[in-house]
């Protein structure tokens, strides 16, 4: 049950992602991923 | 339980992306070891778990697992994850994500680490900032500008920004996996060299051929000024997405792929050629656009494209940057050591420090030697490095199994095969003989570090075969306009050193310094003594889809089964029984086939 639960989860995250984020253009873009190692 | 006398006993473990597994371990700030897992599993770049590799790493220690404190990945396996399963580069959401879902989420590597090392903390680093840290706190500056190109990181293709000892800045990159890495890893697979990691074969290539075919390849991409490269097709660092992308290539490019067992033709060369030609290109305009962006002197290159050391070698000729240093192991085999590095120096809050790589003589030494050897012994006169010295200049190949294992792909004198430069047809010899590879592969040069100017047009250290240099002009022989095929290209006596430079007149060059490398040092000097030439052929002891050979048992084993002539184990020189036959030898080769 928790693992059906997980799956949709999943599913569904993975769906709004795709939805909603598009990909950026080609080419150097400013990096806003954090430059630490605990940066997350 | 007895209390550990050490304070942080940190384990840096990479290959999470699926190849080149590996661990390094740093006790106390001090780097211990870092080895491959492919030198124990014997599988040319294992990617599962580096069980063995870490428990040599903590017996090079004298600790145990319960020792260990902290486990730095060096990818974050989370972020990867996410990107593989939606195709979307990271961004603000996926950071939120990263937030709330637990960090180890995906990472099989994470629960086979937590089963083995029950007392440490977990951390994950951004793949990249791993390759940074390797390269910087294995380099000679103290602050430089950095060019990570890859295949894959988690969701970006390149890096770029600045680091010094106070603060790493991470300032731009180019997302998505389908970056110049990927390029050349469609092209390579595309002209039939599809076993994982032979884009340095490729690259062996292209001397032979000109680049007939820019035009044609570079209708497969997108790019800017500033290297802003992407395919126009999403392709994902699997075999089958790869062979998938082949017809669009056919479609693209006009050209058909080569089958692996299929000869190179002049069309396969010249591809080759174009692709470096390409590859080298963009490499040049991201550099100018870092060195115009922050305006430093030094660059790390590093990053699996890093290993391509023609390009670094162009990247050095053109100046964009006073001075250039590419890792030995700035591709994944050395990511666990980039990432306990980067551990390390957060750890110390900024304050400055350089990891002792010790020549990257990073991993165990050969243990004991084989009884089957003993028969075979030798007795040595005059020292050991006389004796292989007069053997080498008799035009004998002398392989050797001596200290601690290097770290990376590139032999450095610890694992390696010398043989006579200026020999006619050791070239050949070497490769089809004792590598059991294609014939057209090069060798590289190890030149005493104080003769370098005399023979190539470059005076700067190559400590680890960092870059290629040119033979100086007036040690070339005149070429004839054109040959009849790529055999009497190979074949023409174009030097005195023939089977270390290559067509073209470059050498993959290895500058030795008696404080870097002594061993290998007095072998070289012992046969400049003798010749008059102060430069051995040095090349991997291994054959052809085989890893380096790590101990004296499997030195003995690749050694029965080759041309080699002489085996130096330890402190001991042995002779070859030569008592296999052809067929013996075909069958042992065998179990390597798939992977050469």
């Amino acid at each position: 049950m928790v693992k059906a639960i997980r799956q949709a989860g999943l599913k569904i995250t993975v769906s709004l992602l795709k939805l909603l984020v598009r990909p950026p253009a080609a080419g150097w873009r400013r990096s806003t991923r954090p430059s630490t190692l605990h940066g997350r | 339980m007895s209390k550990s006398p050490h304070n942080a006993v940190v384990l840096g473990i990479g290959g999470l992306l699926g190849h080149d597994a590996n661990a390094a371990l740093i006790v106390d700030g001090r780097l211990i070891a870092s080895s491959q897992e492919e030198r124990y599993s014997r599988i040319k770049h294992d990617g599962t778990f580096p069980n063995h590799a870490i428990s040599d790493c903590l017996s090079m220690a004298g600790i145990g697992p319960r020792d260990v404190t902290g486990v730095v990945f060096a990818e974050k396996a989370l972020q990867s994850h996410l990107f593989d399963l939606t195709g979307r580069s990271g961004n603000s959401f996926t950071r939120l994500l990263g937030r709330i879902l637990p960090e180890n989420w995906g990472n099989l590597y994470g629960q086979h680490a937590r089963a083995l090392l029950p007392h440490a903390n977990f951390h994950h680093a951004w793949h990249h900032l791993s390759h940074v840290a390797g390269a910087f706190h294995t380099s000679p500056f103290e602050r430089a500008a950095f060019l990570c190109v890859d295949g894959k990181g988690e969701d970006y293709s390149a890096s770029a920004g600045v680091i010094d000892h106070g603060e790493l800045k991470l300032l731009w990159e180019q997302p998505y996996e389908n970056g110049l890495g990927m390029f050349y890893t469609l092209i390579t697979y595309f002209i039939g060299f599809v076993s994982f990691g032979s884009e340095y074969k490729v690259m062996g290539l292209a001397p032979y051929g000109e680049p007939r075919y820019v035009k044609e390849l570079s209708r497969l991409f997108t790019t800017d000024e500033h290297g802003g490269f992407r395919l126009k097709r999403e392709i994902r660092f699997t075999e089958q997405s790869l062979v998938n992308a082949f017809a669009w290539t056919v479609e693209l490019t006009g050209f058909r792929p080569r089958e692996k067992t299929e000869p190179l033709n002049q069309v396969h060369i010249d591809l080759a050629t174009s692709l470096q030609q390409i590859f080298e290109n963009e490499v040049l305009k991201m550099a100018r656009f870092l060195r115009a962006e922050t305006g430093e002197d030094n660059v790390l290159f590093c990053g699996g494209c890093a290993q391509n050391c023609v390009a670094a070698g162009k990247l050095r000729s053109q100046k964009i940057f006073t001075n250039v240093f590419n890792s030995p192991v700035g591709g994944d085999m050395g990511s666990g050591l980039g990432a306990s590095l980067l551990f390390e120096r957060e750890r110390r809050r900024g304050q400055p420090f350089k990891a002792d790589a010790r020549g990257f003589y990073l991993g165990s030494e050969p243990g004991p030697i084989p009884a089957d050897a003993r028969p075979w012994q030798l007795e040595v006169k005059g020292g050991l490095h006389n004796f292989v010295g007069e053997q080498l200049a008799t035009g004998k190949i002398v392989a050797v199994v001596r200290g601690g294992m290097e770290l990376g792909a590139r032999a450095l004198g610890a694992r390696s095969i010398f043989a006579d430069p200026r020999a006619p047809g050791m070239q050949s010899r070497l490769n089809l003989a004792v590598k059991f590879r294609e014939s057209f592969r090069p060798f590289a040069p190890a030149i005493l570090a104080e003769h370098t100017g005399e023979w190539f047009d470059s005076t700067t250290e190559s400590d680890y075969m960092n870059y290629t240099a040119y033979l100086r002009p007036e040690l070339r022989a005149t070429l004839p306009g054109s040959f009849a095929s790529l055999r009497e290209r190979l074949d023409f006596p174009r030097c005195s050193i023939p089977s270390v430079i290559h067509v073209d007149f470059s050498a993959r060059l290895q500058t030795i310094r008696p404080e870097v490398h002594p061993d290998f040092h007095k072998f070289i000097s012992a046969f400049h003594a003798i010749t008059g030439v102060p430069i051995l052929i040095n090349t991997s002891f291994n054959v052809a889809g085989q890893p380096i050979v790590r101990t004296a048992a499997e030195g003995w084993d690749c050694f029965v089964n080759t041309d080699i002539d002489l085996l130096v184990l330890n402190d001991e020189v042995f002779r070859n029984p030569f008592q296999k036959t052809r067929e013996e030898k075909l069958s042992w080769l065998k179990q390597f086939a798939k992977l050469a």
